[in-house]
C-alpha cells in the first residue's frame, strides 16, 4: 500500500479518536478493530528506523493511543482456540465443529505457525494458515477421508507457509524428490501419508533453529510445538487412515532410506522422531547407501561370485605340523607338488570359471559343480594318496547375500567415515549448519554404523560357511565324498573411534577367513579320511595288534611308513597316521600291546628295519620244563628270493594293507624249466588265494 | 633430490614386476630371498631381485626425510586431496596399490614417492607431526587410521615361520589392507595414502622368516606416500 494513503487513513483515525475525546466528555466509546500480518509488524519495526520521521512518529503515535485504549500488549499473538475459532469462521465451519473435521495432530501445526518465535517466520500468520489448513481440507475431501490429517500436505502448503523463498525451492525440490523415489514403490499410497506428516509438521523457515531445537531434544523431553514427528505420533496418524500395525512397521522402516534430508533421531526419551530439513541426514545417506549398494551387487551376481572366489576362497590358507590347507584356481599346480606322508594335504579347488556360472544367477550350476567334482575325481584317482583331500566350494544365494551386504556395508562406512566423520574432528568442509547437525546425530549414526557393520560381518560369515559343498577323500575304497559344514565363531566391531571403524571391520573380514580355514582344515581332517590326535591312533593299532595277535599269534608294524586303519563301528572311516606320528606312538602301542597279553602269554617283540614284530606264546604253569621260544613268523620277503611264494605274497600284501593298501606287483622271472614250474607252481597258489578271496568279504583293508 | 632418485628407482622396480607379472605373494617372497645369495638361483625374477638390491643399497645411504615427507603432505592437502593414513606399509602392499590403481584408472594414475624415516619407527614420524597418537594425527588430518598392518607385522607376521605360511598369512592380513584402501582412493578420486615406514623380511635360520622394522631395518626405512589421481 503506498505510504501516503497510510499516513492519511492513520492520521485520520488519530483525528477522529482526538474529537470523540473533546466531544464525547466520557459518556460514549469506540470501537477500533486493528490487524495485521505478523510478517507487516515485524518488518515495521525492522526499518521504522530508516523513515522519514514524521511519519514515524505518526505511526508510533498511533500504536500508543492503541495500547492506551486496551489491555493487549503489542506481542500478545492467538491461542489455539482463538485460532481455531478464526479458522472455523473462514472455513465456513460451525463454531466447535473445527476439532470433528481436523485432526487433533493440527494443534502442533497451527501453534508453530501462529507462536511469537514462530520458525516459520515467512508465513503471513493467519492468512497462511487459512490457506494451508483450505489445502488439507481439500485434499482429505479428495481421498474421502472421514477426518483431515496432516497427512494430506501438498506441495501448495510449502508455498503458503514460504512463500517466495530459497527455502520453498529447496523443500520442493525434496518433496518432488521423495515422490520420485515412491513411483514404483508398491507401498506408494502409505508411505506418502508418512512423508506427507513428516512436511507438514516439520517443515521449517529456520533451519538453524530446527537444528537447536533438535540438540534440546536429545538432552530432554521436547516441548509440544518442537517440529518433530515422534515415532508414536507417526504411527497414530496412519491407523486413522486404517493402516493396519504389520503395514506401519514396513512404512516406518522404509522411512530410513526414502531420502537422506527426512532424518530420524532418537530422543531422550528413548522414542524416536523424524523431521525434514534441507540439509542431508549422514545416518540416511549411510543407510542408503548401503541399501542401493546391495542392490547393485545383487544386480550382478557372476560379478560378486568372482569377487568371493577371488577375495575369500583363494586366500583360505591354514598350516601346522600335520596338516597343510590351500586354495588353488587349477588342479595343474598339484601334479607335479612332491606330498609328505608326514602331512595330510587339504586343497580347496576353486575354479573360477566354473563356480561363477551361476543358475538363475542364484547359485552354481550343477552341471559346472559335477565337472568340477569330476576333474577332482580323476586327479584323486592319479594321486592315489590317502593324506590328500579335495574341498569343493559351491557358490550359493546365501554366499551371494552375504557377500553383497558386506562389500556394501563396507563401502558406504568408508565413504562416510572419510567423506563426513573424519573431517568433522578435523573442522573442515562442511558448513556450520550441517556440522551441527552432524554432530548432533553421530551418536545414533555411530550406533547405526556398529550395528550394520557387525550385521555385516554376521552376513560375510554367513557367506563363507554356505560356501562350502562337500570334500572328496581318496579311501581304500576309492574316491569318496563328505558334505562339509563348518561352524564359526562370531565376530564384533566396536565403534570408539570412528577413524579405526573400517580398518577394524576389514581386519575381522579377514579374521573370518582366518577362522573359515582353521574350521574347515578341523572339519575335513574328521571325514572320511581322519587326521586324530595320537591317542585315538594308539587305540586304533593296538586294537589293530591284539586282534592280530589273538588270531594268529603274531602280529606287526611298521614305524617309518604312514598307516591307514579302519575305524571299527563306523561305516567307511579310516584314520590317516603320518609316518611322524608312528614314530612317537610305536612304543607306546608295543608297551600296551604287552600289558595286554602279558599276565597269560609270554610277549616276545623285535623291532628290525623299522618294523615292530611282536609274537605271543600262553605261559605255562610248570616251573621245571623251559618254555620254548615260539618259532620265528616268516618274514616277507621279495618273491623271487623266497622259497613259498605263497608266503612271500602274503606278507607282501600284510606291508601293503598296513600301508593302507595299494597295488601289489608281480614280478616273474622265467630263466629256464625249473624257473617255469616254480612260476606255474606260484600261479597257481596265487589262482587259489584270488578265488578264496572272493568268497571271504572280511579279507584286508584295501582288497 | 635423494627422494628424486629412490621415486626413479622405486617406480622402475614396481614397472618392471608388474610387466613380468609378479603377484602380491611373488614380490613379497623375492623380499623375503633378496639378501639371501644362496636363494636367488631358485627364482626367475633376477632382474627385480637385482632392483630390490639396489633400493636397498639406496635407502642405507639416504638421509632421513620425514620433514620433506610432512611438507609435501600438507601442501597436497591444501590442493584438494584427501589423506589416508597407514601405521607401516611395505613394499608389496604399495606393489598392490601401485598395481590395482594402474589397472583401474590408468597408468599415470599412481605416483609413489618414498620418503626415509631413518630409525624405521613411527616415534620419529609421530614427533615430525608433532602428534602423541597416530590417531591424534589422523584426527588432525581428518582421515581414517589403518593400523591393523602394524599389529599383524608385530603380532602374527613376527613370529618366525615357514616362507609359506608367512606368505599366506601376509596375503590375508596385510594384501587385505592395500586392497581395501585401493578402493577408498579410488573412490575420492583424488587422495594420497601415507604411512610412518615399511616392513622388512627376516631370515631364522634354518628354514623360517618373520616381519619387523626398527633402527636395523633396510626397507623399512621406507615411509611412502602414494597420490592418487583416478
Amino acid at each position: 500500500m503506498d505510504r501516503r494513503i497510510v499516513r492519511e487513513i492513520v492520521k485520520f483515525v488519530l483525528d477522529l479518536l482526538n474529537y470523540r475525546r473533546i466531544l464525547s466528555r466520557g459518556s460514549s466509546g469506540i470501537a477500533i478493530v486493528v490487524a495485521s500480518a505478523r510478517r507487516d509488524f515485524n518488518r515495521w519495526l525492522e526499518v521504522r528506523d530508516s523513515l522519514d520521521a514524521g511519519f514515524r512518529t505518526l505511526i508510533e503515535g498511533f500504536v500508543d493511543q492503541m495500547q492506551r485504549i486496551e489491555s493487549t500488549t503489542q506481542t500478545r499473538w492467538l491461542s489455539l482456540d482463538e485460532t481455531k475459532r478464526v479458522l472455523e469462521k473462514r472455513l465456513g465451519l460451525n463454531r466447535g465443529e473445527f476439532e470433528r473435521v481436523f485432526h487433533k495432530s493440527f494443534d502442533k501445526f497451527i501453534e508453530r505457525v501462529v507462536k511469537a518465535d514462530t520458525d516459520v517466520p515467512q508465513a503471513h500468520h493467519l492468512r497462511s494458515l487459512i490457506k494451508a489448513m483450505a489445502f488439507y481440507a481439500l485434499e482429505a475431501y479428495r481421498a474421502s477421508d472421514d477426518i483431515v490429517t496432516p497427512a494430506r500436505f501438498t506441495e501448495d502448503v510449502i508455498d503458503v507457509l514460504l512463500p517466495g523463498s530459497e527455502l520453498a525451492v529447496n523443500y520442493k525440490s525434496i518433496y518432488g524428490a521423495v515422490a520420485d523415489s515412491l513411483k514404483n514403490s508398491d507401498l506408494r499410497e502409505e508411505v506418502s501419508l508418512a512423508t506427507n506428516l513428516i512436511f507438514s509438521l516439520t517443515i521449517t523457515g529456520a533451519p538453524e533453529k530446527l537444528v537447536e531445537m533438535v540438540r534440546v531434544a536429545k538432552t530432554k523431553t521436547p516441548p509440544q510445538d518442537i517440529p518433530l514427528v515422534k515415532e508414536v505420533e507417526l504411527r497414530e496418524i496412519l491407523r486413522v487412515h486404517g493402516l493396519l500395525d504389520p503395514l506401519i512397521d514396513n512404512v516406518v522402516r522404509s522411512l530410513d532410506t526414502i531420502h537422506p534430508n527426512i532424518h530420524r533421531v532418537s530422543l531422550a526419551s528413548g522414542d524416536y522422531a523424524y523431521f525434514v530439513v534441507p540439509i542431508a541426514s549422514v545416518l540416511t545417506i549411510f543407510r542408503k547407501m548401503i541399501d542401493d549398494g546391495y542392490k547393485e551387487l545383487m544386480g550382478n551376481p557372476e560379478g560378486l561370485a568372482e569377487n568371493i572366489c577371488e577375495e575369500d576362497l583363494l586366500k583360505l590358507a591354514y598350516s601346522d605340523d600335520l596338516l597343510e590347507l590351500r586354495a588353488v584356481d587349477s588342479l595343474k599346480v598339484l601334479e607335479k607338488k612332491p606330498l609328505s606322508p608326514d602331512k595330510f594335504y587339504v586343497y580347496i579347488y576353486v575354479k573360477k570359471d566354473l563356480l561363477t556360472q551361476l543358475a538363475d544367477g542364484r547359485q552354481t550350476k550343477d552341471d559346472s559343480f559335477n565337472e568340477m567334482r569330476k576333474e577332482a575325481e580323476k586327479f584323486l584317482k592319479e594321486r592315489a594318496a590317502h593324506n590328500l583331500v579335495i574341498v569343493l566350494p559351491k557358490i550359493t544365494e546365501e554366499a551371494l547375500k552375504g557377500k553383497a551386504r558386506s562389500l556394501a556395508t563396507d563401502n558406504a562406512a568408508s565413504r562416510v567415515i572419510n567423506e563426513y566423520l573424519a573431517p568433522l574432528e578435523e573442522k573442515r568442509g562442511l558448513d556450520e549448519v550441517a556440522r551441527k547437525l552432524l554432530e548432533i546425530e553421530l551418536g545414533d549414526l555411530k550406533a547405526e554404523m556398529g550395528r550394520r557393520l557387525n550385521d555385516a560381518l554376521a552376513a560375510f560369515t554367513s557367506s563363507m560357511r554356505s560356501a562350502f559343498a562337500e570334500a572328496l577323500y581318496y579311501t581304500p575304497k576309492g574316491v569318496m565324498p563328505e558334505p562339509i559344514a563348518i561352524e564359526l565363531q562370531r565376530k564384533d566391531v566396536k565403534v570408539d573411534k570412528v577413524q579405526r571403524a573400517v580398518d577394524i571391520f576389514r581386519n575381522n573380514l579377514s579374521a573370518i577367513i582366518e577362522d573359515v580355514s582353521k574350521s574347515l582344515a578341523v572339519r575335513v581332517k574328521q571325514g572320511r579320511m581322519m587326521l586324530v590326535n595320537p591317542n585315538t591312533a594308539i587305540e586304533v593299532i593296538h586294537q589293530t595288534i591284539v586282534e592280530s595277535l589273538k588270531a594268529n599269534n603274531f602280529a606287526s608294524f611298521r614305524i617309518d611308513e604312514h598307516r591307514v586303519e579302519k575305524l571299527r563301528n563306523n561305516e567307511d572311516r579310516w584314520i590317516y597316521i603320518p609316518p611322524k606320528v608312528m614314530e612317537q606312538i610305536a612304543e607306546s602301542i608295543a608297551k600296551r600291546v604287552e600289558d595286554a597279553f602279558k599276565d597269560k602269554y609270554v610277549v616276545k617283540r623285535e623291532l628290525i628295519e623299522g618294523r615292530y614284530k611282536f609274537t605271543i606264546a600262553p605261559i605255562t604253569l610248570s616251573t621245571t620244563v623251559k618254555p620254548q621260544p615260539l618259532p620265528s613268523p616268516p618274514s616277507p620277503t621279495p618273491l623271487p628270493q623266497q622259497s613259498d611264494p605263497w608266503a612271500a605274497l602274503k606278507g607282501t600284501i600284510a606291508s601293503t594293507i598296513e600301508r593302507g593298501g595299494g597295488a601289489v606287483w608281480v614280478k616273474i622271472e622265467v630263466k629256464d624249466k625249473d624257473s617255469a614250474d616254480r612260476v606255474i607252481r606260484a600261479l597257481s597258489i596265487i589262482r587259489d588265494y584270488i578265488k578264496e578271496s572272493r568268497g571271504d568279504s572280511t579279507t584286508a583293508i584295501g582288497s | 633430490m635423494t627422494v628424486k632418485r629412490l621415486k626413479n628407482s622405486l617406480e622402475l622396480l614396481l614397472e618392471k614386476a608388474m610387466i613380468r607379472g609378479l603377484s602380491y605373494t611373488d614380490f613379497l617372497r623375492l623380499l623375503a630371498l633378496y639378501s639371501h645369495q644362496s636363494e636367488l638361483d631358485t627364482t626367475d625374477f633376477h632382474d627385480v631381485l637385482a632392483l630390490i638390491r639396489r633400493i636397498s643399497k639406496e635407502v642405507e645411504k639416504a638421509p632421513d626425510s620425514l620433514i620433506q615427507m610432512k611438507q609435501r603432505a600438507v601442501d597436497i592437502v591444501k590442493r584438494g586431496y584427501k589423506p589416508f593414513l597407514v601405521d607401516c606399509f611395505g613394499l608389496p602392499e604399495i606393489y598392490e596399490v601401485y598395481t590395482r590403481v594402474t589397472k583401474q584408472c590408468g597408468a599415470l594414475a599412481a605416483s609413489v614417492e618414498p620418503y626415509i624415516n631413518a630409525s624405521a619407527l613411527t616415534s620419529e614420524f609421530k614427533r615430525t607431526y608433532g602428534s602423541q597418537t597416530m590417531l591424534e594425527l589422523a584426527k588432525a588430518l581428518g582421515t581414517s587410521l589403518y593400523k591393523s598392518t602394524d599389529m599383524s607385522v608385530h603380532m602374527d607376521l613376527g613370529k618366525p615361520m615357514g616362507l609359506d605360511s608367512l606368505l599366506d598369512l601376509a596375503r590375508l592380513k596385510l594384501k587385505n589392507v592395500a586392497e581395501g584402501l585401493v578402493n577408498d582412493v579410488v573412490r575420492a578420486k583424488r587422495a594420497f595414502i601415507i604411512s610412518d615406514h615399511g616392513y622388512d623380511v627376516y631370515f631364522s635360520p634354518p628354514d623360517k622368516y618373520h616381519l619387523g622394522h626398527g633402527h636395523e631395518s633396510r626397507l623399512a626405512k621406507v615411509a611412502p606416500l602414494i597420490i592418487v589421481e583416478c
